[in-house]
């Protein structure tokens, strides 16, 4: 009835779950049954395709470069959908994504700005294959680089070409990952492990989530290559008991990574032999520090570690050599053994090889789930793939390093985004949220709000960050209710620097830069909250009697 | 392996037996390096932040943890160490709900010492917000009262009890800023030793007269 | 505790081999069971791992996942994600503390609702979300919250969260 093969991917990603995606994926199925299409039409759940918002998604021929794009698909569209692939049938053009700007139909999913400025390279199966299914996987040329790995190269090889790629972890404070590798694999004993931190706490990143849910296996890949390589045998994920999904997809891919021999006891018959567990973390931002994530592991306490003290690469959890990387660091793996570091390392910057994710989200038009090559600027990040801030607002500001970040002010726009330059603008790369503002946007609200959270989040053992923390966000709340004090700014500077100095661990000490950054390029904002007891965005509810309206000019309506 | 190793501390040569750590190496010298967690019988936590020292180059580490190492040279003071560490002794101050008059542990309180150390100025600390409300004596342990007040989370008690008897009956509970040191259990596990009141450096820690 | 209760704890440790390390895991695995950590659970879990229960205390109380009190039938909880805050999550919050009548952190006397915040849900891409049980609600407005908890309107909890 159907001349052609269709594919018809729909995505189940949590976001599109949310949306109503089970229920979408089953009556499309159901439809091509009652029609009797099943020869023609071949349907599949894949992970998460990034664009969250235009979702749920249903994408017709992803791999063709006529690829059909459907957003916000609903119940009610699964018959027309279908009908589009019988003869004389058309595409569904309400469900086309519309350019925001223009209001431009763009049926075609390579077509859309959103996806064509991205290069894929730890995202490139998610959206693409079922998570669920070890085949596509391998389909994909998944497990190859295990293979390669165990039959074609010495640990010492597999380290030397993590290093020679000059890969950084993508956790949060962009160590080198091949001397991490190298440090485990020096280190002495023959009980060592290797731990993927999936706890993701930035409040406003989810690209490890969307990795664990869309491609599990690139990630069990990475790690099980990883203990190989420093000569561990057993290896951790620890993954927030936030994401169910996450943990459900790692369960359903660890089970076939056992059955068809890529974990277990003798893997591929190579002799050595790599398990690993799922262990749930139970909400502790903190636990981001490594030490703290080791304890965590142990059932302890999540309080980190004090320096001087040895590296998790020498001293981890039980005491033993321990390994620990980020999801995305382990997900980058396989590609760089099967394409060799040289090809890695040829996109990025000088200092920061590859790629870098981003979640884009905030006050965007298009929000979701990037991939960059290192270095590309700010602007094209936010403007072209983002399609900028909808509404015909003005761009104020954009968050990036979540609650160890900073602002970064619209002057510093065509900066590129790489580890180094976003640290010198006084933010950071962090597990890399990206949240844009606008002009509706308090600053001052912002530093208060991540300083609320570090102080929740703190884990009280060391005095400047238990208390420090409090106090700031103490003293921004008087900010944004009208009742700061003229010393104020001055008091914020002085107790940031001296909490940033004298924490305990990184997250004390980056946790003054949403209010350093803030005071930095929005100066006027605290000030026109502390000396004129107003809020220049309108966000701050004690002061918004004495706001301007948005009708009135500017400079006109104080008090 | 040397047995004595000699550094340079505020401008002094200073030999001590190798692997002491620069605090202990400037107490024993009568040189006073603040600190609030450290005690001579307990592995040093580095937890309190206020024993931060200068070394070398200008370097920032907390001495309770740093070994001393052959030809080292440590600053206890210095503009640098002065900025970061004076607001959070007045932080703490701010937080600490000190009615000193009336406190069983004026006098020998290491907190009122570093005060003293390091001339807090009142004034400084009214640019502060103090906390609203006042939490309750825990009044759980047959032996001693907890002020949470007045407690610094030095965790002295903590490695204390754990110390002498393996196992402590006191623990932290809670995170972050409401983090408590709380009692639990019976007479059983308690043994009245009373070491951990003895030890508190400040006034957190009440023999309760019985 | 109730028998019936104490079976279904003593088959969940039944799993687990009494291991110290394995506290975090039984806690989570107890209370995705109970909706929290009643007290004669954490007596029971602390004589299988031969801990002290304030051992169990400490820990449970250091991570924000633990409840010692039980949940309502609804836990609707609201995510302040930092994508969230700046759409708005704040006012989400104030309309549901209004629509449910129990304010952050508390459950109805009835225990039909729960409310709490959780630090991010990651949808940050469907700003400002909250969860109910186990459903994610994207893209949330007032007018949504009024119609997911308008008692009048049966179809309420059945939407599907999309704008």
């Amino acid at each position: 009835m159907i001349k052609k093969q269709y594919s018809l991917t729909v995505c189940q990603g949590t976001g599109c779950i949310s949306g109503g995606a089970e229920d979408i994926f089953s009556s499309l199925e159901d439809e091509i049954d009652r029609l009797n299409l099943g020869e023609g039409i071949r349907i599949k759940r894949t992970g998460c395709h990034g664009f969250c918002q235009r979702g749920p998604l249903v994408v017709v021929d992803p791999e063709t470069s006529s690829g059909l794009f459907y957003s916000k698909v609903a119940p009610g569209d699964v018959s027309d959908i279908i009908q589009s692939f019988l003869p004389g049938g058309k595409p569904v053009e309400r469900l086309f994504y519309r350019d925001p700007a223009s209001s431009k139909p763009i049926p075609n999913y390579h077509d859309i700005p959103f996806y064509r400025k991205q290069e894929r390279i730890v995202l490139r199966n998610c959206g693409h294959i079922d998570p669920e299914d070890i085949d596509d996987y391998l389909a994909t040329g998944g497990y190859q680089a295990l293979r390669k790995a165990l039959f074609e190269m010495t640990p010492e090889q597999i380290i030397a070409e993590v290093k020679q790629s000059g890969l950084r972890g993508l956790g949060g404070a962009g160590f080198p990952a091949g001397r991490k590798w190298e440090a485990t694999f020096r280190a002495g004993g023959n009980e060592k492990y290797v731990i993927c931190n999936a706890d993701e706490g930035d409040p406003g990143a989810f690209q490890d989530r969307s990795v664990l849910e869309a491609d599990p296996h690139s990630v069990l890949e990475g790690m099980v290559i990883a203990g190989y390589a420093v000569g561990a045998r057993r290896g951790f994920i620890y993954v927030r008991a936030e994401y169910p999904l996450a943990v459900k997809r790692l369960r359903i891919a660890i089970t076939q990574a056992r059955d068809k021999g890529f974990l277990g006891r003798d893997i591929l018959g190579s002799g050595f032999g790599f398990d690993i567990e799922i262990f749930r973390g139970a909400g502790a931002f903190v636990c981001g520090e490594s030490t703290a994530l080791v304890l965590s592991i142990e059932g302890k306490r999540g309080m980190p570690k004090p320096l001087p003290r040895p590296r998790t690469a020498e001293v981890g959890l039980w005491g033993k050599p321990t390994l620990l990387n980020n999801v995305k660091t382990f997900a980058n793996i396989p590609l760089i053994i099967v394409r060799g570091s040289e090809w890695f390392a040829s996109r990025g910057t000088e200092t920061s090889k590859g790629t870098a994710i981003f979640s884009l989200t905030g006050k965007v038009a298009n929000c979701g789930l990037i991939e960059v090559p290192m270095g590309t600027r700010l602007r094209e990040i936010i403007f072209d793939i983002g399609g900028g801030v909808p509404g015909g607002k003005a761009f104020k500001a954009v968050q990036t390093g979540g609650p160890s970040g900073g602002c970064i002010p619209a002057s510093l726009l065509d900066m590129p985004v790489d580890f180094d330059s976003l640290t010198a603008a006084g933010s950071m790369m962090g597990s890399g949220g990206m949240v844009v503002m606008d002009e509706d946007t308090c600053m001052v609200d912002v530093a208060r709000y991540f300083l609320d959270f570090t102080q929740r989040e703190s884990c009280g053992q060391c005095i400047p960050c238990r208390v420090g923390t409090k106090q700031m966000f103490s003293v921004l709340d008087d900010i944004t209710t009208g009742q700061g004090r003229p010393e104020d700014i001055d008091l914020l500077l002085e107790l940031g620097e001296s909490v940033a100095g004298t924490s305990l661990c990184a997250l004390g000490q980056t946790a003054p830069n949403p209010v350093l950054t803030t005071i930095r390029y929005f100066r006027d904002e605290y000030e026109a909250h502390i000396h004129e007891k107003r809020c220049p965005a309108g966000v701050c509810q004690a002061l918004v009697s004495k706001t301007p309206s948005l009708s009135k000019r500017e400079g006109e309506g104080d008090k | 392996m040397m047995d004595k190793v000699s550094f340079t501390i505020d401008g002094l040569e200073v030999v001590v037996d190798n692997g002491t750590s620069v605090l202990e190496a400037a107490l024993r010298n009568n040189i006073y390096i603040p600190h609030l967690c450290y005690h001579p019988d307990l592995e040093a936590r580095g937890a309190c932040r206020l024993c931060i020292v200068e070394i070398g180059g200008g370097e920032l580490v907390t001495s309770c943890r740093m070994p001393v190492e052959s030809g080292m040279v440590v600053k206890t003071k210095s503009p640098k160490i002065e900025k970061i560490i004076r607001p959070v002794v007045e932080l703490l101050i701010a937080d600490h709900h000190a009615s000193c008059a009336s406190c069983p542990s004026s006098s020998h309180c290491e907190l009122q010492k570093l005060m003293a150390h390091l001339r807090i100025d009142r004034r400084r600390v009214r640019r502060l917000r103090l906390p609203k409300v006042k939490a309750p004596l825990d009044t759980t342990n047959p032996c001693f009262d907890y002020d949470p007040n007045k407690c610094v989370l030095c965790g002295i008690c903590l490695q204390t009890c754990e110390s002498i008897h393996r196992v402590s009956a006191l623990y932290y509970v809670g995170r972050g800023y409401t983090t408590r040191i709380a009692f639990y259990g019976d007479k059983s596990r308690c043994e009245s030793c009373r070491e951990c009141v003895t030890r508190c450096p400040v006034g957190a820690l009440i023999s309760r007269k019985t | 505790m109730e028998e019936l209760e104490e079976q279904l704890l003593r088959e969940v440790l039944s799993f687990y081999r009494g291991k110290k390390n394995e506290l975090i895991p039984i806690l989570l695995e107890v209370q995705g069971n109970f909706s929290y950590l009643p007290e004669d659970a954490i007596q029971l879990i602390a004589s299988f791992l031969n801990i002290a229960e304030g051992e169990i205390y400490s820990v449970a109380s250091f991570y924000a996942q633990f409840r010692l009190l039980p949940l309502g039938r609804q836990c609707v909880t609201v995510c302040r994600g930092t994508a969230c805050h700046i759409r708005g999550s704040h006012q989400i919050l104030q309309e549901i503390e209004k629509a449910v009548g129990v304010k952050e952190g508390e459950t109805s006397s009835d225990m039909e609702y729960t409310l709490e915040t959780v630090a991010c849900i990651g949808c940050c891409a469907l700003a400002p979300c909250l969860r109910i049980n186990n459903n994610v609600h994207g893209e949330m407005t007032l007018e949504k919250v009024r119609g997911l908890f308008n008692p009048e309107s049966s179809s309420g909890l059945s939407l599907d969260g999309r704008g």
